[in-house]
């Protein structure tokens, strides 16, 4: 089995071997965070795929200083929120229903206080649950302080919790 | 409840990709992009196509057009076309692109993958240019980066560009420059257009729409149009047209799918243009609602933006291709707060060469490189409070010695994309501007209070 070291370096020759064994390890994470922001699957799909392609077109500026998966989800992660910025945008000014909106959920609530979530938080409780990343590795994804991924993940879940209760309430 | 809250979650996002849509991707990074379903558009698709890159710092690259319909007709298909240099073939496409209201391009390499980019420019001919276009490229991965493609016609009928040539099909060959890529980033949403006739085009079409007056007086009409630079943003979903000239300027804004005008509005003087006196700012004075919809999309948009129509009596601009960013040492005033104003308004715009204009070029550097920098993001910026102007000492401000160094305190509302080391909302905030010999004023330091 080869290293993820020895895969970046296939891939940045062009190796299609090597950039599938990228996508196999990676897709899934990937494409998780995407959905957790985003919450359609069809997006999520674009979201995931246009930001895999970029990561392995950009792969020469990839310094390896943190791991490929943390860069890649970072990329995921500022094109999901731009998507969802831009969608609701769209949404505003053309007064129709919300285009970004989840398929068949298992918890409908719970998914729409996601939905709800500010966006900087939601995507750190997504890296959080979905990907079960913890905070440290959550900071050095997103690249920022620890303290602000502990902050953003206790008042995201405080958000969440008082979404839920006013519902049941 | 904690407990119960992060099983709950885990379980609602810790969801699993479509199998299909696992395959499609894949298929799609390995660059095997024919079994990739891409979202429906509606209109015209422009695709820069990039061909076999090459090891040097240089790529070939192909201008192409489809079109999902089939009744559409493509520029080579109408009457006129053979008659056509081929610097106008150039410009027919471009704008048969454009009338579509596509405005993003991806640019393809074979064996690296996707590149969104966007059309930044496109310039009316200019003595001997026949047609000119700025492709703006950009991700998250990519500072911004402008690609101009410049085509010139000379006399014996030869074609070529600085960075491009155009076959007899109207085709062009482009070379990009492989720049150096910087950190994470997402590109501003915005297109410029530098096309007077369009204005016109707009204008006409405008005059046949029922217009339903929002503010401004109930008599005002739309009486004149000017040319100058026409801005398109999209920072709200909208397409916002800023006609930039001599005289009353126009925006429109556009539904962003369908490219359908939905309010139009005039304002008093001539807007944010680098050499205008800063007392010219934007000052509506009449805006209107468009109250009925189109009866046919395409042929409207067709009226809308079809260069064809109106490319043989284009007004000739003086300004040289690839000049599509207004930006100019020039834009700077001789009252601080102008200076200030000016510079809020080029930031919100997503202008930052124009902003980086009013800036000391030591301090423009400086936010070049620092992290969350206004130059760097896209920033709504509003300016809600001017303070007094202070006169402080170069020493005071920590600059060298020199001419005038004034401080002026400003509240701002800010909205950044990715709020970094200053939150959204409400900012107090300064400005340090430091004189210049010519007796202007540009920003040389800013910071709270």
């Amino acid at each position: 089995m080869q290293t993820e070291d020895t895969l970046i370096e296939g891939a940045r020759r062009g190796d299609n071997d090597a950039i599938g064994q990228l996508f196999d390890r990676h897709w899934r994470d990937s494409w998780r965070v995407a959905y957790g922001i985003v919450r359609s699957r069809e997006t999520a799909d674009e979201v995931a795929q246009d930001a895999f392609m970029a990561a392995i077109q950009s792969l020469g500026s990839f310094d390896g200083r943190r791991p490929f998966g943390a860069w890649l989800h970072r990329i995921v992660v500022n094109r999901a929120i731009d998507t969802v910025r831009r969608d609701k945008r769209l949404v505003r000014l053309d007064d129709a229903p919300d285009i970004t909106v989840d398929d068949h959920p298992a918890d409908p609530m719970l998914a729409a206080a996601v939905r709800r979530l500010d966006l900087d938080r939601r995507a750190v409780i997504v890296l959080r649950y979905g990907l079960d990343m913890t905070p440290p590795e959550i900071a050095v994804t997103l690249d920022i302080p620890v303290g602000t991924v502990h902050s953003r993940l206790a008042r995201g879940l405080e958000d969440l919790r008082t979404q839920l209760e006013a519902h049941v309430g | 409840m904690a407990d119960d809250l992060d099983t709950q979650l885990r379980a609602l996002l810790q969801s699993e990709p479509d199998a299909q849509a696992t395959d499609r991707a894949r298929s799609a990074v390995l660059g095997e992009r024919t079994t990739r379903q891409p979202r429906p558009r509606r209109g015209w698709r422009l695709t820069l196509a990039i061909g076999v890159p090459t090891v040097a710092a240089t790529f070939g690259a192909l201008l192409v057009f489809r079109s999902p319909s089939a009744d559409a007709p493509r520029p080579s298909d109408t009457p006129g076309w053979d008659a056509m240099t081929p610097g106008e073939r150039v410009a027919a496409n471009l704008g048969w692109g454009l009338s579509s209201g596509v405005t993003h391009v991806r640019m393809r390499s074979e064996s690296t993958g996707d590149e969104p980019g966007e059309i930044w420019s496109l310039n009316a001919p200019a003595a001997d240019l026949s047609a000119a276009v700025r492709v703006k490229i950009g991700n998250e991965l990519d500072g911004d980066r402008f690609l101009d493609i410049t085509t010139v016609t000379r006399a014996d009928g030869t074609t070529s560009g600085q960075q491009a040539t155009v076959d007899a099909g109207g085709k062009v060959q482009i070379r990009l420059p492989d720049t150096s890529r910087s950190s994470d980033q997402i590109p501003h949403n915005s297109i410029r257009v530098r096309i007077p006739d369009q204005v016109t085009m707009i204008a006409g079409w405008m005059a046949d729409r029922t217009l339903k007056p929002v503010a401004g007086p109930a008599d005002a009409t739309i009486m004149q149009f000017t040319g100058g630079i026409t801005t398109v943003r999209w920072m709200y979903g909208i397409q916002q047209m800023t006609v930039i000239g001599g005289g009353p300027a126009l925006v429109i804004d556009v539904d962003r799918r369908s490219w359908v005008p939905t309010r139009v509005t005039i304002a008093e003087l001539r807007m944010r243009l680098p050499n205008a006196p800063t007392a010219n700012l934007p000052k509506n004075v009449a805006v209107w609602d468009v109250v009925d919809q189109l009866p046919s999309e395409s042929q409207t948009l067709e009226r809308l933006f079809d260069l064809r129509q109106v490319y043989p009596d284009a007004v000739v601009t003086t300004e040289p291709a690839g000049g599509a960013s207004d930006s100019s040492s020039d834009a700077a005033s001789n009252d601080p707060v102008e200076v200030v104003r000016m510079f809020v308004d080029a930031i919100d715009s997503g202008d930052p060469e124009l902003a980086k204009s009013l800036c000391t070029p030591e301090f423009a550097r400086q936010q070049d490189t620092t992290a969350d920098s206004w130059f760097q993001q896209s920033v709504r910026l509003k300016l809600t409070n001017v303070g007094s102007v202070r006169r402080i000492t170069a020493k005071e401000a920590g600059l060298p010695e020199g001419n005038g160094v004034v401080r002026v305190p400003v509240g701002l509302d800010v909205m950044q994309e990715h709020p970094q080391s200053i939150s959204n909302g409400p900012l107090t905030w300064g400005y340090t501007l430091a004189q210049q010999s010519n007796g202007s004023w540009l920003i040389a330091d800013h910071g709270v209070g």
